[in-house]
């Protein structure tokens, strides 16, 4: 078990990133805190070290992008609607580039996640196959559809404008 | 191509605009560190209940092995040899300690240590150096003392029967209190009362002077000293009247010490002598 120093350190570290996936996966606030502490408290729980901080940083992402998955897919969920959802606002998307989170936001859930990893942190196709568990090919096809998506759908909205 | 690249930037600064809100790090943080607590305090009771399992056994067999190893019971064994064998609670022989040279050699001749008191004795008697002293006329004093008065009385029984076909051997039992005095003067509880004897009939007598004679020469010595005195002064001590003259062989019924006044009861073998 690690200390509680090192569960701060990772809070602060990688807060922002494991902010930013529950966003593209997630409605409410509630959600996203219960996401925060079932990935930070594995992070404390594993004692395996790391090897590096790069292996760290995609082990945060899997172990983030999975209790998503298993948050959305729970059935409890799928057949209840949490009082949090009907007390709370729905998160506020910030204005500036707001059409751009808007149209991750709208794509199907399969295609978040690489496009996210992709665009804004950098990882190859090859890479994001490894932290996904995924193929290769399966992430280059999901990349070219999400990318044609998202095309489609912020040339919609410059052409509104 | 440029488009692309708008994209790309376009797409990094709408998502570097996310944070993970203060509030919801301190959240998380408090959660983990709560977490992390009960984790540890979980484990105490666990080392706890161990260290307390631990301290109870380490007592309990500290306790086991005092009980064990504590003599609970003395029996004195003189002849010359004199020797001293401490009974625990479980009539075991736990200490074999001797008090003259010849009580050393005879004490490492035994190999008595553990056996039941009973069997030691056994053991002691048939030695081949304690049936040669027996044979040649010696006195053998069996003296039983311990702090519980009835455990010191069923050993003396037993003792007794132990020593039953021997006519030479007496039983007597004493107490806790005169053993210590005797040890404090280095002898063994048998001899001391001897010596005590002797004391009252000779008062320049030391324990150093007694210490090497056996059993049979002060008993001798006792019997010269009562035999002259009961002559010329009828009221030395109580003692005198009370052991009257006689030999080594039919001593007298009562052995009356000038530690008369202190507590131990006489339980005579075969002859009733030292």
């Amino acid at each position: 078990m690690r200390s509680e120093e090192e569960a701060n350190r990772a809070v602060d570290l990688y807060g922002d990133t494991v902010r930013r996936i529950c966003m593209i996966h997630l409605k409410n606030r509630a959600d996203t805190e219960d996401i925060f502490q079932t990935v930070f408290l594995k992070y404390v729980l594993r004692t395996a070290p790391f090897e590096s901080p790069e292996h760290e940083k995609a082990w945060i992402i899997r172990v983030t992008a999975n209790a998503c998955k298993d948050l959305l897919r729970s059935f409890f969920r799928s057949r209840t609607v949490s009082l949090d959802v009907l007390i709370e606002k729905p998160q506020e998307i910030p204005e500036d580039h707001s059409d751009i989170l808007e149209a991750v936001l709208a794509l199907p859930e399969k295609y978040k996640d690489p496009i996210y990893l992709h665009y804004y942190e950098g990882y190859t196709a090859e890479e994001i196959g490894q932290i996904l568990g995924k193929n290769t090919n399966t992430v280059y096809t999901l990349l070219t559809r999400a990318r044609q998506m998202l095309k489609t759908r912020l040339e919609g909205v410059a052409e509104d404008e | 191509m440029n488009k692309e690249k708008n994209f790309e930037k376009n797409f990094r600064d709408a998502f570097s605009q996310i944070h993970a809100e203060d509030g919801l790090k301190a959240q998380t943080k408090s959660y983990l560190a709560q977490q992390i607590n009960k984790k540890k305090r979980h484990s105490f009771p666990v080392l706890q209940a161990a260290a307390a399992a631990a301290c109870l056994f380490a007592a309990v067999s500290a306790g086991g092995a005092w009980l064990y190893l504590s003599p609970a019971s003395y029996i004195s064994i003189d002849i010359n040899p004199s020797l001293e064998l401490g009974i625990n609670r479980f009539d075991r022989v736990v200490s074999v300690e001797s008090f003259n040279s010849n009580g050393q050699d005879l004490a490492e001749q035994l190999d008595i240590r553990y056996m039941d008191y009973s069997d030691a004795l056994e053991e002691l008697l048939s030695k081949q150096t304690v049936e040669a002293y027996l044979a040649d006329g010696a006195v053998m004093a069996v003296t039983v003392a311990g702090s519980d008065e009835e455990k010191t009385n069923q050993i003396l029984e037993n003792v007794e029967t132990c020593t039953a076909g021997h006519s030479n051997i007496s039983c007597h039992s004493g107490d806790i209190e005169e053993m210590h005095e005797a040890h404090s003067e280095g002898l063994s509880l048998g001899k001391y009362r001897a010596y005590l004897e002797l004391k009252t009939l000779d008062p320049t007598v030391t324990p150093d002077d007694i210490r090497d004679l056996s059993m049979r020469e002060i008993r001798d010595l006792i019997d010269d000293l009562k035999s002259t005195d009961t002559g010329k002064d009828e009221d030395n001590t109580g003692n005198s009247s009370e052991n009257g003259a006689g030999n080594a062989g039919s001593g007298p019924k009562e052995n009356g010490t000038s530690a008369g006044s202190k507590r131990h009861g006489h339980r005579h073998g075969a002859d009733n002598n030292w």
